[in-house]
This record gives structure tokens, C-alpha cells and sequence, in this order.
């Protein structure tokens, strides 16, 4: 490189180090955009990692049990051993169970008939019934899905019994189920909102705080100071762009930290690539915030704006939290520019 | 064990992604350069 050249390129980084330490300043000095980009970050982290879960746990059952037979205590028995159900109720007319649904005692009634032991000896098929509340239908196909894993081994478990009592082998099941649950054994929800969460943290505090910066020079009349200052255009987008995109690299390394740490989330995969792909998101996320901010008149609307345009694509449409399979085939590639993040993450627990 | 490994996968996203990038930064630019000469 020739000296003038040199001169000129150190001049340059020289005046985009000055504003990066001016916003830097200003970010210091102001409390909304310090809380978006430390704050809300560490909340919502503990608060999807630790309270938010979809695992359907202590669902309160209710019992009525007919027959009051040892069959019958060993199958309430093994409802209420399982972390999914916890045994609220025991009550002796059955008619009680819709009532205790509808004032919200119960999620779950278990009915059993008064002939279950008796048919059940007699090699027939007992039927109970099983009430369950459909207003979380997610709860509830989980709690269905729970009850007749529980009724299949009760049931394995009684023909095994009846056959040894009766001295010979038991006859092996038709088919078999082994299920093998890759990449999330425990099938802990944290281990997929974690991931999901950095994508959703980063897009939200890239672009909310982007879309301050330049929206506070206009509203404080600093725009026009910053416009007679020796700076080109790109200058001042550079200047402008780049503390955030640390503070969001420094809140990435934060997140994928506190998440190995607190919940054991892990990148398994090549953190080149992983961070490659970030850098390409901030971007995205901090060229979305300055258009925001070269177009919003006030901080409060460049803040609406940016909360609606990154919460609602990034939490709804992105497949963090509702699968993008399920959903009709026009909203499968809706433009939503955080889409990547959750469905394809090298990352895993 | 990982899943989706592999820059091959991304690669939609990936496009998707730049061009997103590049559409904002671009008309942020337009902008920002009307604001150069009417910064009120």
C-alpha cells in the first residue's frame, strides 16, 4: 500500500473508532437501550430456560375407581408414579370427575368399572375411560399419549403376571416399540428453546437497538451536528453499526455460555460455521434496525416498529415455538428473516 | 450426535439471509443519503 494511501486508511478507521466510542457513550448513558441489550437478554434466558417448558408435567388426575380390586390399585398406582400425573382426587361416583374438570381441580379423569378385575381375569378387554381437559389440546394429546403408554405396560405387565401364574411363558407382544430419541434423549424443552432462544435474543436486540441509534440523533437535533462533522455516508453507517454488532457478538458468546452452563446446551458442530452464520444474521438484523432508523420519526416508534417487526416473526412465524410443518402451505416460506436460525442451528444438547 | 450438520443445508437460509441483508442495508443507504441533504 502506498503511504498516502495508508494514511488515508488509518485516517478513516481512526474517525469510525471515533464514533464507535461516542455510541458506545451514548449506549452507556442510555438506560432503555442498556436494558434491551443486557437485560432483557439474561431475563428471558432464565426465564424460557428455567419457568417456559412444554413438558407436560403434574397434570392433576382425579380417580374414581369402581372396583377397588389389586388390579385396579396397581394401575392407579402407575399413574400416579409418573412424573406426567399427580393424584389429586379420589372420589367414589364418577359422575364427580366432569364437575371437578369444569372448576379446574382436575385435568384428567381415570374411570374405572366395577367389573375391571373380573373381566380382566376372564381374559376380556376392561375398558376404563379416561376424561381429559381439551382446552390446552397440546396438554391434552400429551396427556393421552402418557395415559396409554401407561395402560400398554400395565397391560404387558398383567399378561406376563397371568401367565406365570398359570406356569408357562408369557406370549411375547405382536410388535414391540424401541423408540430411540436422538439429539434430545431426555426430551427436555429447554433443550430446543435455548437454541432457539439466541436466534430470537439476537434478532430482537440487534435490530431494536440499531433502530435507536440514528432515530435519538434525529429527535435530539445531533443529526444535523453530526452531518457538518468530516464524515463520509459509510462512515457513519460503520460507526453507527458496529458497537452493536460487538455488543451482539460479546451477547451471543454470553448466551452460548450461560446455556452449556445452565442447561446444558452445546455446539457440537463447527463454531466457524456457527459463527459465520451469526455474523450473516447480525447483519441482516442490524441493517433491518437502521432502516428502521432512517425512517421512523420518534424512539418510540422506531422501538414499536422494531418490536413488531422482529417479536412477531421471530417468535411465531420462525418455528421456535410452532412447527413451520404444520402450518398451511402460504405461510411455510413466510418472510421471516430469523426462519434459519431455529430450524437449522448446529447446535445440541 | 448432530443433526442437519453441514453448510449444504443452510444454504437457502443462508441465500435468504444475505439477501435480506443486502436489501435493508441497500435502502437504508437510499435513506440515509436523502437525510444527508434534509436531515429534519
Amino acid at each position: 500500500m502506498r503511504p498516502r494511501n495508508r494514511d488515508r486508511a488509518r485516517g478513516e478507521l481512526r474517525t469510525i473508532a471515533t464514533l464507535c466510542a461516542k455510541e458506545f457513550a451514548q449506549i452507556r448513558r442510555d438506560p432503555l437501550s442498556l436494558g434491551m441489550l443486557v437485560a432483557l437478554p439474561a431475563f428471558l434466558l432464565v426465564l424460557f430456560g428455567y419457568a417456559l417448558t412444554f413438558d407436560v408435567r403434574n397434570v392433576a388426575l382425579g380417580v374414581s375407581d369402581l372396583d377397588r380390586s389389586a388390579a385396579s390399585r396397581e394401575l392407579i398406582e402407575r399413574f400416579a408414579r409418573t412424573e406426567s400425573f399427580k393424584l389429586r382426587w379420589q372420589v367414589t361416583d364418577p359422575r364427580l370427575l366432569p364437575a371437578l374438570i369444569d372448576r379446574d381441580a382436575i385435568r384428567v379423569g381415570l374411570v374405572i368399572r366395577s367389573d375391571f378385575a373380573a373381566r380382566l381375569e376372564a381374559g376380556r378387554t376392561a375398558p376404563i375411560q379416561l376424561l381429559v381437559d381439551g382446552t390446552n389440546s397440546t396438554t391434552a394429546v400429551a396427556v393421552i399419549g402418557h395415559a396409554d403408554a401407561i395402560v400398554r405396560a400395565f397391560t404387558s405387565a398383567w399378561l406376563q403376571e397371568r401367565s406365570e401364574r398359570a406356569g408357562r411363558a408369557a406370549p411375547p407382544p405382536a410388535v414391540a416399540v424401541e423408540a430411540r430419541v436422538w439429539y434430545n434423549p431426555e426430551l427436555k424443552s429447554a433443550r430446543s428453546l435455548v437454541p432457539g432462544l439466541i436466534a430470537f435474543l439476537l434478532m430482537v436486540t440487534a435490530v431494536v437497538a440499531t433502530a435507536l441509534s440514528m432515530t435519538r440523533e434525529r429527535e435530539q437535533g445531533t443529526l444535523e451536528q453530526l452531518l457538518l462533522a468530516p464524515l463520509e455516508p459509510h462512515q457513519l453507517v460503520l460507526g453507527k453499526t458496529l458497537p452493536y454488532l460487538l455488543v451482539a457478538i460479546v451477547s451471543t458468546a454470553l448466551i452460548l455460555l450461560i446455556g452449556h452452563g445452565l442447561f446444558g446446551v452445546e455446539v457440537r458442530g463447527s463454531l466457524l460455521v456457527l459463527a459465520g452464520v451469526v455474523l450473516l444474521y447480525l447483519v441482516a438484523g442490524l441493517g433491518q434496525g437502521l432502516l428502521i432508523s432512517t425512517v421512523a420519526p420518534s424512539q418510540p416508534v422506531a422501538f414499536q416498529v422494531a418490536i413488531l417487526t422482529t417479536l412477531l416473526p421471530t417468535f411465531v412465524l420462525s418455528g421456535f415455538v410452532f412447527s413451520i410443518r404444520n402450518m398451511p402451505p402460504r405461510f411455510k416460506r413466510s418472510p421471516t428473516s430469523c426462519r434459519p436460525a431455529t430450524s437449522s442451528w448446529p447446535c445440541e444438547g | 450426535m448432530l443433526k442437519g450438520t453441514g453448510v449444504a443445508a443452510f444454504w437457502p437460509d443462508l441465500g435468504f439471509l444475505a439477501a435480506f441483508a443486502t436489501l435493508t442495508v441497500g435502502l437504508s443507504s437510499v435513506r440515509l443519503r436523502r437525510l444527508w441533504h434534509d436531515p429534519t
